[in-house]
Formats: structure tokens, C-alpha cells, sequence
């Protein structure tokens, strides 16, 4: 009995002592960026964002502009959601996000819609600002055109 | 006594074949990769696909045609229904010399013992790949809940609700998906069936050029980040035809 005791009292003097010399807690840096590109024969592919290896990220910035211009479809996870991908700033680095407006709703016929989404609200001119947020940083999905089955 | 052929150097060929054929589609900057043509159903591709040549393209056919050129033989259809009578669609089609008649063409359990037997075709003439598909499951893995992913693993669908339409979409693998709302009993009602393909489909099949899952997760992908254009994008197939999956 007074063996185990004994060590009870060890092991919480081990964990003490390690809590003595711990050290702050370091925030960890968020992970690397990546998008994936849904893929015929691979399944997805997967551009890093890497800052220690420029040549990669180069390339990636290449790939994403191209496939924008091809009509891909480009998804980021941002706050747990994914949000449409609009545009890319290469200079910047950044993904610029659009933030759909119209329901699926409003697209059904019109005894089933349940009314204007923003009745009486001014009409806003012009597309809103989107948000952008760090390729460095963001997880995104690419999707090819799609065609209706 | 006849040697069959060793299961692995079969799905080795095809791997290979698939694996060149995509290292010329990214050479070409198509970063989505290329299909397999097989030999019963044609490619249908999304018009923006640059390599025009494969749209209508059976692996057998050198001389396929094209699957939306219809042959200009003075034939017309003037009008198209559905007939539950009948239980099929029925066309009325206008002769050269002016007259007119009725074409019926059934939607029954045949039309869509066809449609299966047609997709299961795409899948035994390798133009996908088990190891791709695995991927694919693990990408869904990655972007449901637990619970959705086990309904999905063990019976090929799951459910989710959009936060922003609260239209509730079942995701299958190899249908289409189907969209539901409770209506004013608080039943859930179909209220679209949802058909869509990145980069292309087999025609008469439920097949896409992608693996299975990969036609799934564009679904969700579609549904949480851009709803709108998704619903814009696809086919909307009624719940009586074979294509409906239902």
C-alpha cells in the first residue's frame, strides 16, 4: 500500500515539476493552404501553398487563374463553410469570395416562390465587395465545367 | 485447361491507360483530367470542355456521331408530355409530307432496368478506377459528419439541410440528387431531382465521367458554396422518369 502511494506522489511530483518548466504556449501556425482539383484518373489533385518553396506556389497561382478562366468552379473553406471563389489577386495572394444572394426559392415557379427575397428594399447597384482571404492559408476545392446529366 | 487472365494485370493496363491519358489532358492544361470512352454509351461533355472530339465518343465506334446532332431526315417532334395513362412520354412527331402521329415511349421498370444495367456497363469496362474512388470517398469523408458519412458507406446516400434555402437535398451515389421541403402537411415533397456532372456523363446512364463519389461531393460542393448556380446548372428530371433514379 505505502509502494503505491509512493508512487502516486512520484508521479504527480514528475508532472509538477514538467508544469514548472513548460513553456508558453507557442500559437502554431495555421496550416498550409491547398487546393484540390476534383480529377478524372487521380481522383483530386493537389496544389500546396508553401512559402519555402516559391516555384510551387508560382505555379499554383498559374493553375488557379487558369482554371478561372476555364469556368472551374472554385470552393474555399472559410469559417467552416464553403464559399465560392469569384476571383484570384495573384499579387496579393488572395482568394476573392462571392456571396450568393438569391435562394433556390426565388428560381421556382412563381405560385410555389414565397415572395421576393429583398422586398422593398432599395435595389443595390453593382456587385458588393467580396471578401478575400489568404491563398496561403485557405483550403479550396476546384471543380471542372459541369455539365447537366 | 484455358489460363485465365490474372484480375491485376487487367486493372493494371487500364491504370496505366487512364494514368497517360491524364498526363496528356494536364499537358494540355486541363486540370480535371480526361474520360474513358467505353463502348455502349456515348460521352455527353460540358460544351466548354476543350477537347471537342470526345463529345459523342464510343471506344468502338471510329465514326461515332455526335450525340446532340440530330440527323436532319425532315422528322420533328412538335410536342412532348408525360402521360400517366400511358405511363410514358408521349410524342407527337410531324412526318416530311406534313402529317402527324403519336409516339409513345414507356418509362417502366424496363426503362430503368436499362438505365442500371447501362451504368454498370461503365463501371465493368474500367472507366473508373477502385483506387480513385477510395480517394474520393476519403475527400467526402472529409467534408461530412460522421453520421452522414455512415449512411453514406453503408446505403449510398445521405441527407443535408442548406442553412440558407432550408431546402433539404439526399445525395446519392449514381442518381441524381433529390431536393425536398415539407409541404403544408409537413410531409417532405420532392421538389426537384437534381442532375449534374463535372466535365461530362455517359448518356442513357447515371454514370459521370468522374468516379461516383467525385459526382457527389461536386453536389455538395455546389449545394453549400454557390446553391444559386447549382440549381441553375443542372438537370431537372421529374420523378416518374428512369433517369430520375427513383
Amino acid at each position: 500500500m505505502s509502494s503505491i502511494i509512493t508512487t502516486v506522489h512520484e508521479r504527480r511530483n514528475r508532472i509538477a515539476s514538467a508544469a514548472a518548466l513548460a513553456v508558453p504556449d507557442v500559437p502554431t501556425p495555421p496550416p498550409p493552404g491547398c487546393l484540390d482539383v476534383l480529377n478524372v484518373g487521380a481522383g483530386h489533385l493537389t496544389f500546396r501553398f508553401d512559402k519555402a518553396d516559391p516555384e510551387q506556389t508560382a505555379k499554383a497561382k498559374r493553375v488557379i487563374a487558369d482554371m478561372l478562366k476555364r469556368g472551374y468552379m472554385l470552393f474555399a473553406l472559410v469559417d467552416g463553410e464553403q464559399k465560392r471563389i469569384r476571383k484570384f489577386d495573384p499579387d496579393r495572394e488572395e482568394y476573392i469570395l462571392e456571396e450568393p444572394d438569391v435562394t433556390p426559392e426565388t428560381t421556382l415557379a412563381a405560385d410555389d416562390a414565397p415572395g421576393p427575397v429583398n422586398s422593398g428594399a432599395p435595389a443595390r447597384r453593382g456587385r458588393p465587395p467580396g471578401r478575400r482571404v489568404p491563398m496561403s492559408t485557405t483550403k479550396a476545392t476546384g471543380i471542372g465545367p459541369s455539365a447537366g446529366g | 485447361m484455358t489460363q485465365l487472365a490474372q484480375p491485376n494485370t487487367v486493372n493494371e493496363s487500364w491504370r496505366r491507360l487512364r494514368v497517360a491519358i491524364n498526363e496528356i489532358a494536364a499537358e494540355a492544361g486541363e486540370w480535371a483530367g480526361a474520360p474513358i470512352p467505353v463502348s455502349h454509351a456515348a460521352l455527353v461533355m460540358e460544351p466548354r470542355y476543350p477537347f471537342a472530339g470526345v463529345n459523342g465518343l464510343k471506344s468502338e465506334a471510329a465514326d461515332a456521331a455526335q450525340v446532340h446532332d440530330p440527323v436532319d431526315d425532315g422528322y420533328r417532334i412538335v410536342n412532348s408530355w408525360y402521360s400517366y395513362h400511358r405511363g410514358g412520354t408521349v410524342h407527337v412527331i410531324e412526318h416530311p409530307d406534313g402529317h402527324r402521329s403519336a409516339w409513345k415511349v414507356p418509362e417502366r421498370a424496363g426503362e430503368r432496368l436499362r438505365f442500371w444495367i447501362d451504368t454498370l456497363g461503365v463501371a465493368a469496362q474500367h472507366a473508373w478506377d477502385a483506387e480513385v474512388e477510395d480517394r474520393a470517398t476519403e475527400k467526402l469523408k472529409s467534408l461530412v459528419s460522421a453520421q452522414a458519412f455512415h449512411c453514406y458507406t453503408l446505403a449510398g446516400g445521405f441527407l443535408e439541410t442548406s442553412k440558407r434555402s432550408r431546402v433539404t437535398y439526399l445525395f446519392r451515389k449514381l442518381r441524381p440528387t433529390l431536393a425536398l421541403r415539407p409541404d403544408r402537411s409537413g410531409s417532405m415533397e420532392v421538389i426537384s431531382i437534381l442532375c449534374l456532372h463535372p466535365l461530362g456523363f455517359y448518356a442513357g446512364t447515371w454514370a459521370g465521367v468522374m468516379t461516383p463519389t467525385d459526382d457527389v461531393v461536386a453536389h455538395l460542393l455546389l449545394m453549400r458554396g454557390d446553391e444559386r448556380r447549382y440549381w441553375a446548372k443542372a438537370n431537372h428530371h421529374e420523378m416518374w422518369m428512369a433517369s430520375a433514379g427513383i
